[in-house]
């Protein structure tokens, strides 16, 4: 059943395909141009179903369309030829990857290629054809082959498309096309016929004459050297003595390609001749030769390579051994020959036993290691890594005990130890036990690696009556405590006297704690504190904790006097003790740069928000702290990608102490910021960026100065100020912003700043971040422009309001700016929609056009009515004291106002005059050309 | 670093003083030690590529160790800046090249810096190790898949030492995740996150893609300037004219020569990841794309390219811009998540590894290795496998499709045009 409905699809299918191939329309009654220029408009395509089916459509009318497309591609320079690449590239890649339409596109590439008259253009319509090819469009190839300037692609393709060997043949037969590029070709194929030909290009060119004509160079001609390495790929014994003579390496290669053909005896032959060659590159290569045709069997070349004085060919040759080292032979041949071999060599055998893991030899390797084995010291470098890495219970052992042997063998074996993976718990536990010289390092070692089951033996040699044991007891104490200890370490702390002591127990028992959370933390070391004679012992812990609490108690101890406290406080990792630092740097100079350290790391760890960020390190900077301190600042500033922190960078970067850091700052804010930031201020701190990178000269800053070339070419300067329009200069407007210049405003003038012909706002909400006109106002037509940089905008236009409070209530009232159209309003209530006379009138419900767009907006004030135009649009007009009808205050005193639409008490809204003003909720909302015609005088 | 080291162990050593618990990089490698070089066996390097990296102050050095002694460039004012960086830098008289060759077959050079644009580093890579020389590459390994592959097979053939350069598997701040690569390899090798395991490089975790280095369509033609020998320049690179955009810096930005913030930035914030998941010796079997339609010559942005492995793990590119919101793992276990800064989900989590073996040492020091004859951390090998990360993703963004990848063959799994982007043909005489 299904079948028949197939067959019936197919069918119907079939009178439609071929209607589109000779009517050349689609579906739509497109014609075939038209489908073109379709797709063409729609590239490049953002996604792949987008690609997809602009690509569909183009492959469904090849191959027309895609003779269509070649014949639009213009030689360079004379027009853009993008799209119609990506249009070319995308259908190439389409049809490859469906399988469907790829002969009607070829078909389309084909004839596009023959009309195709510039270089550059057919070069790359061969390409692509060259990745759809098949046989069929190998004469396609052969046709450019000899070209000039085409022959290097054609032949090129033609060498990696299957069946094309034959074309290739005929071409290198009748000269058909450049020799090296015919070498190529016929080496990439493999293709033995070329052979006689290859030996007839080398004689032609001569001995010699294949060297470069200049004297000096020691290398063939590139001519020369693409026939003797064609000649390697696709030769035979017949070549070997040409080969050999002109290039050995060649020649190595080309009895690889005999042994794999299977003349094994030829092969062998030649390379065993070679490994007497007074080039390493070249017995090495030879000897691979060997190996690969033997295998195993070649152990004794193996065996007698080790036997050289070449430490390069020595371990090519173990190299080569590595794929057969559990072979017999070969063991009992490296194990037999080991004992007679020089230092060196043996260090080789050493290194490979440990890299390719050989654990046969580990007798061997700890021969290297045993007290009385007297070998060089790089042997027995070379033993203790490959110890380390057989690994075993045997190596483990004598690892150990080298711990307390010459240094720089204990130092190699402790590192190695630490990557130890099997039980060294119980031999550290028997070393520390016998107390020998290597306990010290063994101490040291378990600290390190936690072996908190140890904890009882480290205990009790805190009595030990050995010094040093003793002391490296205690500082190694803190790596095998446990939460279980603290009461143990609190109890040895308040008895102990020695100060060495004491801090080796304050570290454990910071230790000790760590497991738990900071309040569990806090409240044991609280608890041994409350009992304790000596809180200060404690601090570290408190300091670890680094709760609120924990850091209260470090900054009252630290009032109280206690350096302790500070050096505690300075150990705290957590946002708490960030002001308590800042406190400590403005008070005391001597401690400020610590200090300051600190701060700014602790600022730079904490969630705070950009702005807070910025706002502690200009602290930080504003005390003046030492370049190190500034550096670090200007680090941490790096990562704070808003505006002011771009300005507080540049600052820093004409000080040549500080110049590469402030430089990366700005880089960095300036490549990640969705701020706008001042024209002339960001090119400049850019530039000097630039030349900073560039004299700093590092891998990295190339790539800086890359970036910020890219950067600077995408600065657009800002627009000219504004002028007033004749018919509102006639009528008397008052510019009260001209891009430029705030002096008619005052209030928050941090938050509100002229960035590039715009009020950038970055204010937050509050009473005190809002911007008004210094000028009081009563009747009025104010004219203005704005743009949400971002989505979620609320702003407001605050009328007839006081300063510094809500203009919403305390002001006749609060005209609603707001991106209300994005999901986080979806609740909003309709009093509170853009243009609205906040809580009181709402505004006609407008779309906003896309953010970054600029509207228009007047707001005509006149007596109690307020008219509100955006684009032209009128959204509000409205008599406020008709729409409470009278009462902007409840008339029973009360909070609950009914007359109100958000039935809130709008004491201002009569107000006789008052400011004009902007009232921010946050950062993403631009102003421009703000202009007042004042009708009240 | 070191010295703080070993003067505490010389001091512990004679007994008197004790034994400080320092983080383990204070040891520095293994091979980082230098007792064992007497000054005869100073090594020589010539660095190919004297422009922006090739001049910076990492790599633009001299010491006892290995001195600098010959530069190669094919823009004669890189050249002669060099020659002047030479002198002020060192009051030494460099030898300089036009061809690479030259500097390769230079008898007095025994190491070669490859610091050239990509798509010049297989077909030098391999010269090199034909002429016995060993490698110091700049990163990305290769533009292709099958370049790097050559390179492998190369250095391996004559018994070279390769050294792919970017370090962060074994030191430094690994970018904005504030923290070295260690403890993760540590952390995920205890198992406590559980697997598999997704890793995020994305803004949201302290990588950025470096979207500025994308590329220009519609270039015009412009006149060489007199001191570029541009055909030599773009070497094995199809024909296009010239265009200032096309070199210096911004080659970049396009598909011929580089791949982009992900093809240039791609290996150093991915090669970690690879040591990190224990993925050294395999390869992800899918890539898949979120992006806008790619031009064939001039890179452009993209929003995500996720790589799974076979056994499930993701590694999750994500474009600027288009980062995950709120607070985001770098990685994500069944078990457990780790953000920035090392912060984890799990409590006490730097303790409770304390306990667990470190992470195998691994050979960091260049020098030593050229003269020890051992692998590098970053080498032919794991540099191949990180490099195909990168190139597989650069594959998928080309044609905007998912990408199945076969780590046994290393082919593309049923896709015949993807399979033509891993050796794409040489232009002219050139090889590999």
């Amino acid at each position: 059943m299904k079948k028949t409905i197939l067959s019936i699809v197919l069918i119907l299918a079939i009178p439609a395909l071929t209607s589109l191939q000779a009517g050349a329309q689609d579906a739509r009654q497109r014609t075939v141009e038209t489908i073109v220029q379709d797709a063409l408009a729609q590239l490049p395509a953002q996604t792949a179903a987008d690609l997809d089916r602009e690509m569909a459509d183009i492959a469904a009318s090849a191959p027309r369309s895609v003779e269509i497309l070649a014949g639009m591609l213009l030689p360079a320079g004379q027009g853009e030829n993008s799209k119609v690449e990506y249009a070319l590239n995308g259908v190439v890649n389409h049809v490859a990857a469906s399988g469907k339409g790829a002969a009607d596109v070829r078909a389309g590439l084909v004839s596009g290629i023959r009309k195709c008259t510039d270089v550059a253009n057919t070069s790359f319509l061969l390409t692509l054809l060259g990745r759809i090819a098949t046989g069929d469009e190998i004469p396609v190839f052969v046709e450019y082959a000899g070209d000039d300037d085409l022959g290097s692609v054609a032949v090129g393709i033609l060498s990696g498309l299957p069946g094309s060997g034959d074309a290739i043949m005929d071409l290198v037969r009748t000269d058909g096309a450049s020799r090296p590029l015919l070498a190529y070709a016929v080496a990439r194929k493999g293709l033995a016929e070329a052979e006689p030909y290859l030996q007839q290009w080398i004689g032609e060119l001569g001995g010699d004459a294949g060297k470069d004509s200049d004297p000096s160079s020691k290398v063939d001609t590139p001519d020369m050297r693409s026939y003797l390495h064609a000649l390697s790929l696709c030769g035979s014994s017949a070549s070997l003595k040409l080969l050999k003579k002109e290039s050995p390496y060649d020649y190595v290669t080309l009895l690889d390609r005999i042994a794999r053909k299977g003349d094994y005896k030829t092969a062998l032959r030649g390379a065993e001749k070679l490994l007497k060659s007074d080039d390493t590159g070249i017995r090495c290569a030879a000897l691979g030769v060997i190996v690969s045709v033997k295998g195993a069997l070649a152990e004794k070349e193996v065996v007698a390579a080790l036997k050289d004085s070449d430490r390069e060919y020595r371990c090519a040759a173990l190299d080569y051994a590595a794929a057969f080292r559990m072979d017999g032979y070969l063991v009992k041949g490296i194990k037999s020959l080991f004992p007679s071999l020089p230092d060196d060599a043996r260090t080789d055998v050493v290194n490979w036993a440990g890299n390719v893991r050989v654990e046969w030899l580990l007798d061997e390797v700890l021969s290297c290691l045993s007290p009385d084995s007297a070998v060089s010291p790089e042997l027995a470098m070379a033993a203790v890594s490959a110890a380390g890495k057989i690994g075993g219970d045997r190596a483990a052992d004598a690892l150990v005990s080298l711990l307390s042997g010459d240094r720089e063998l204990a130092e190699a074996a402790y590192e190695v130890l630490l990557s130890f993976d099997g039980d060294l718990g119980s031999r550290l536990e028997r070393v520390i036990g016998d107390g020998g010289e290597s306990a010290l390092m063994a101490l040291s070692l378990a600290c390190e690696r936690r072996m908190s089951a140890l904890a009882p033996d480290v205990f009790a040699l805190l009595e030990s009556g050995r010094g040093d044991l003793r002391e490296q007891a205690y500082s190694s104490l803190w790596g095998f405590v446990t939460p279980d200890d603290c009461g143990k370490l609190g109890g040895m702390l308040e008895k102990s006297s020695d100060d060495f002591e004491i801090s080796a127990l304050q570290k454990a028992l910071c230790h000790a704690l760590k497991g738990l959370s900071p309040e569990e933390q806090y409240a044991k070391a609280a608890d041994l504190m409350s009992c304790s004679g000596n809180p200060a012992l404690y601090y570290p812990a408190l300091a670890q904790a680094g709760t609120k609490e924990a850091v209260e108690s470090l900054r009252k101890g630290y009032e109280a006097g206690s350096e302790d406290a500070f050096r505690a406080l300075m150990t705290v990792d957590s946002y708490p003790a960030a002001d308590v630092l800042l406190a400590i740097a403005q008070e005391d100079a001597g401690k400020a740069d610590a200090a300051l350290a600190r701060f700014v790391a602790l600022v730079k760890a904490s969630g705070q928000d950009g702005m807070a960020k910025v706002s502690r390190y200009a602290a930080a900077l504003n005390l003046n702290p030492g370049d190190e301190i500034r550096n670090e600042a200007l680090k941490a500033l790096a990562e704070v990608p808003v505006m002011p922190a771009f300005l507080l960078a540049s600052g820093y970067l004409d000080d040549k102490a500080t110049a590469y850091q402030a430089a990366n700052a700005v880089r960095s804010i300036a490549t990640k910021t969705a701020d706008e930031i001042d024209y002339k201020a960001e090119k400049a701190a850019l530039e000097k960026a630039m030349d900073i990178y560039a004299a700093a000269g590092g891998a990295d800053d190339g790539y800086a100065v890359d970036e910020i070339k890219k950067m600077l070419a995408g600065l657009q300067p800002p627009a000219e100020k504004f002028v007033l329009p004749e018919d509102e200069a006639r009528a008397g407007y008052e510019v009260l912003f001209d891009g430029t210049d705030l002096s008619k405003w005052t209030g928050d003038t941090t938050g509100y700043t002229p960035v590039n012909g715009t009020i950038y706002v970055t204010a937050g909400y509050g009473d005190t971040r809002n911007l008004y006109t210094k000028k009081e106002y009563r009747d009025f037509i104010l004219r203005f422009e704005f743009c949400f940089d971002r989505p979620g905008v609320n702003n407001g236009v605050g009328i007839r309001t006081p300063m510094g409070k809500d203009a919403a209530y305390w002001g006749m009232c609060e005209c609603q700016i707001l991106d209300h159209d994005d999901p986080i309003y979806k609740n909003l209530k309709e009093y509170q929609v853009h243009g609205s006379a906040y809580g009181i009138v709402p505004a006609k419900r407008i779309v906003h056009k896309p953010s970054g767009t600029w509207n228009f907006e007047e707001i005509k004030v006149v007596g109690d009515r307020i008219t509100v135009t955006l684009n032209g649009e009128v959204i509000l007009d409205a008599n406020l004291r008709e729409a409470c009808q009278g009462h902007n205050v409840s008339p029973d005193g009360g909070k609950y106002n009914p007359y109100t639409a958000d039935h809130k008490n709008h004491p201002g809204m009569f107000n006789e005059k008052g400011h004009v003003g902007f009232l921010g909720h946050g950062a993403g909302i631009k102003f421009r050309n703000v202009r007042i015609l004042d009708l009240s005088e | 670093m070191d010295e703080s080291r070993r003067s505490f162990l010389k001091k512990a050593g004679a007994g008197a003083a004790l034994f400080t618990i320092l983080p383990r990089h204070v040891f520095g490698a293994m091979g980082g030690d230098k007792r064992y070089v007497a000054p005869s066996d100073q090594l020589t390097k010539g660095i190919i590529g004297v422009g922006g990296i090739g001049r910076s102050s990492n790599h633009f050095t001299s010491d006892e160790r290995c001195r600098l002694v010959a530069i190669c460039d094919v823009d004669t004012e890189h050249l002669q800046k060099g020659v002047e960086l030479g002198k002020r830098k060192f009051g030494q008289t460099l030898k300089t090249y036009h061809d690479y060759r030259d500097l390769i077959h230079d008898p007095n050079v025994d190491i070669v810096h490859i610091a050239t644009p990509p798509h010049w580093h297989g077909i030098m890579s391999v010269e090199a190790a034909r002429a016995g020389k060993d490698i110091f590459c700049e990163k990305p390994m290769t533009r292709t898949i099958g370049e790097s592959k050559r390179v492998r097979e190369a250095v391996r053939r004559s018994g070279r030492i390769f050294r792919l350069n970017t370090w962060f598997r074994f030191k430094d701040t690994f970018y904005g995740l504030g923290t070295e690569v260690e403890p993760l390899k540590k952390l995920v090798d205890s198992g406590l996150l559980g697997w598999p395991l997704t890793v995020r490089i994305s803004g949201a975790t302290g990588f950025a893609w470096k979207f500025f280095w994308t590329g220009r369509e519609n270039l015009v033609p412009e006149p060489v300037p007199s001191c570029l020998d541009y055909d030599f320049w773009l070497g094995p690179a199809p024909y296009k004219p010239y265009n200032p955009h096309r070199v210096h810096q911004t080659f970049r930005g396009y598909w011929d020569y580089d791949g982009g913030g992900l093809g240039d930035m791609g290996q150093h914030y991915i090669d970690p990841v690879q040591y990190i998941l224990g993925k050294d010796g395999t390869f992800p079997v899918k890539v898949e794309v979120d992006a806008p339609q790619q031009h064939p010559d001039a890179i452009g942005i993209w929003r995500s390219i996720t790589y799974t492995y076979e056994d499930g793990c993701k590694i999750i590119l994500e474009g600027e811009g288009f980062e995950s919101q709120g607070k985001v793992p770098y990685i994500e276990g069944p078990k457990g998540k780790v953000y920035k800064g090392f912060e984890c989900t799990i409590p006490n989590v730097m303790e409770l590894i304390a306990e667990m073996p470190d992470p195998e040492p691994q050979n960091t020091d260049f020098i030593d290795c050229v003269k020890t004859r051992q692998k590098f951390a970053l080498n032919e090998d794991n540099g191949h496998h990180s490099s195909t990360i990168v190139n597989m993703g650069v594959c998928a963004l080309r044609l905007g499709r998912t990408l199945r990848f076969d780590p046994g063959s290393q082919l593309f799994i049923g896709d015949e045009e993807a399979n033509r982007l891993i050796d794409q043909p040489m232009r002219g005489t050139w090889s590999l």
